[in-house]
């Protein structure tokens, strides 16, 4: 009980005799996780843009044959979505479709507005777990004489998605990379701080404290540090969280950053984060002088 | 107590000792005598198990050294205690702090702990610097809160190397006064010097040595 008393106060106390040290090992640690919350962010990111944009840009475009009516075509639509459970479907009139483009006035006059020869168009908006080339088929089997023609683009919809898959990958190892550089930049500052009391621990040894005895108030010290380092940053993050606020705008590219990951996540990723590299920061740094 | 028997150990190319063979009693006062650089501190950092030895053994209590593991060096250097002509205490930490390390290592009581010190620090004159921090003392009281640091857990063994190095005859005669006090204890002393005419009046056993071998 004693010795942890004085292991317990000797991680505080020593926050007292070298504040710069410390002061210094927390902000290293809260930049560490600044950079770390910023790859965290990215990859979230990455995620919400592949996810917007299928959401956006998966859908199927059913032409309607000519030969039906606006209300055919609608009630064709609508069918079709409730018969496959679809959570949105846009119907586009023939005269809409037409007007899309600047040619379509001087079309229009020419063709005395008789626009009957048009089709008129079935936006299937899909969701995720979709499987395009099914709905393909099944439509073409139950309205085939129906539809005139089935638009659906998938292969810029796969390479968007493996563009956005190596992004991620990208991020990815970027930011293992920037955990293992944030240890040894950790573990170095404390190996600078560790540095300066190599005579405690000298004195220690000679007197006969154990190795574990030596290195648990640097750990424990490490520990706080790190926590300290989270804090800070989890300031940082709370700030730009309500400072910067990105409004609900109607473009799924805009609306991917913002964060779908609560600060609360963040908060506890930075914790666990800072803890870890405080602890293993401290370890290395006592490593050196220690038998 | 400590049996030396024909060690060879060396700190660096040219620092080291040859062949070694001595016999030390349990509560003897052992002056080490030699000029600087004989290897007087080689001897008392094997005792120490600070430095490994090339060959022979040394038996402390019976038991090699040699045969120590790394988790039991620990538990060996608690019974030892240690004066340094440098002093090594912790400036940033009081009188008091400095002296309670070694008890704080073996996890004794606080109360315990306060009365060991407010003892020792009488003994040693320096009851009222309890609370001073080292920087603000002179060498020969900083060199008796060492000698308190290493008697306060009364140890089996006290090694001083070269203690009154750094102090003045006064200081210096204070120093071994307080170390045959504890000899008297039982408590064996090895005390490296190079500085015969302080001693010579007191001297009763010595090991004299030059360039890495035993003379007497």
């Amino acid at each position: 009980m004693e010795k942890i008393k004085f292991i317990l106060f000797e991680s505080f106390i020593s926050f007292k005799r070298y504040p710069m040290y410390s002061i210094i090992s927390s902000l290293t640690v809260s930049i560490c996780l600044l950079l770390i919350s910023f790859i965290f962010y990215l990859s979230n990111v990455s995620n919400n843009i592949s996810d917007n944009f299928k959401n956006s840009e998966s859908v199927i475009d059913l032409y309607i044959n000519n030969s039906l009516t606006d209300i055919e075509g609608n009630k064709i639509c609508l069918e079709i979505r409730n018969n496959l459970n679809l959570p949105k479907i846009t119907f586009i009139t023939k005269e809409i479709l037409l007007s899309r483009g600047s040619l379509n006035k001087n079309l229009k006059k020419w063709l005395n507005n008789d626009i009957s020869f048009a089709p008129c168009l079935c936006s299937l908006n899909l969701i995720e777990s979709s499987n395009p080339n099914e709905i393909i088929d099944s439509i073409k089997k139950t309205y085939g004489d129906k539809i005139f023609k089935i638009s659906y683009p998938e292969s810029y919809i796969l390479k968007f998605d493996k563009f956005i898959s190596s992004i991620y990958s990208f991020i990815l190892v970027i930011g293992i990379i920037l955990i293992i550089v944030s240890i040894f930049n950790v573990s170095n500052i404390i190996r600078l701080s560790v540095e300066t009391r190599k005579n405690i621990i000298e004195t220690l040894k000679l007197h006969g404290a154990t190795n574990s005895f030596i290195r648990a108030p640097f750990i424990i010290e490490g520990l706080i540090q790190g926590v300290i380092g989270a804090l800070i940053s989890n300031i940082i993050i709370f700030t730009i969280f309500n400072l910067i606020t990105l409004d609900n705008y109607n473009h799924f590219l805009i609306n991917s950053f913002i964060t779908t990951i609560s600060f609360s996540i963040y908060f506890f990723l930075n914790i666990i984060i800072g803890s870890l590299l405080g602890f293993i920061g401290s370890n290395l740094g006592t490593a050196n002088y220690l038998d | 107590m400590i049996r030396f028997e024909d060690v060879t150990a060396k700190r660096s190319d040219t620092k080291g000792i040859y062949n070694v063979s001595f016999h030390v009693k349990k509560g003897q006062f052992v002056y080490l005598m030699g000029p600087t650089g004989a290897g007087k501190s080689t001897i008392i950092k094997v005792i120490q198990k600070s430095i490994n030895i090339e060959s022979g053994s040394v038996y402390i209590n019976g038991n090699n050294i040699l045969d120590l593991k790394q988790n039991s060096l620990a538990y060996y250097r608690r019974d030892i205690g240690m004066i340094f002509q440098d002093f090594k205490l912790l400036n940033d930490r009081s009188v008091f702090e400095n002296i309670a390390i070694p008890l704080q290592i073996i996890g004794c009581d606080q109360k315990i702990i306060e009365n060991k010190i407010s003892t020792i620090l009488s003994k040693v004159g320096l009851l009222d610097k309890k609370y001073v921090y080292p920087k603000e003392l002179s060498g020969g009281e900083q060199q008796k809160v060492c000698v308190a640091r290493a008697i306060i857990k009364s140890p089996k063994i006290i090694l001083a190397d070269e203690p009154t190095g750094n102090l003045d005859p006064s200081a210096s005669d204070d120093i071994i006064n307080l170390l045959e006090d504890e000899a008297k204890k039982g408590t064996t002393i090895i005390m490296a010097t190079h500085n015969y005419p302080l001693i010579e009046d007191r001297i009763k056993h010595f090991i004299e040595i030059n360039n890495g071998r035993l003379i007497k």
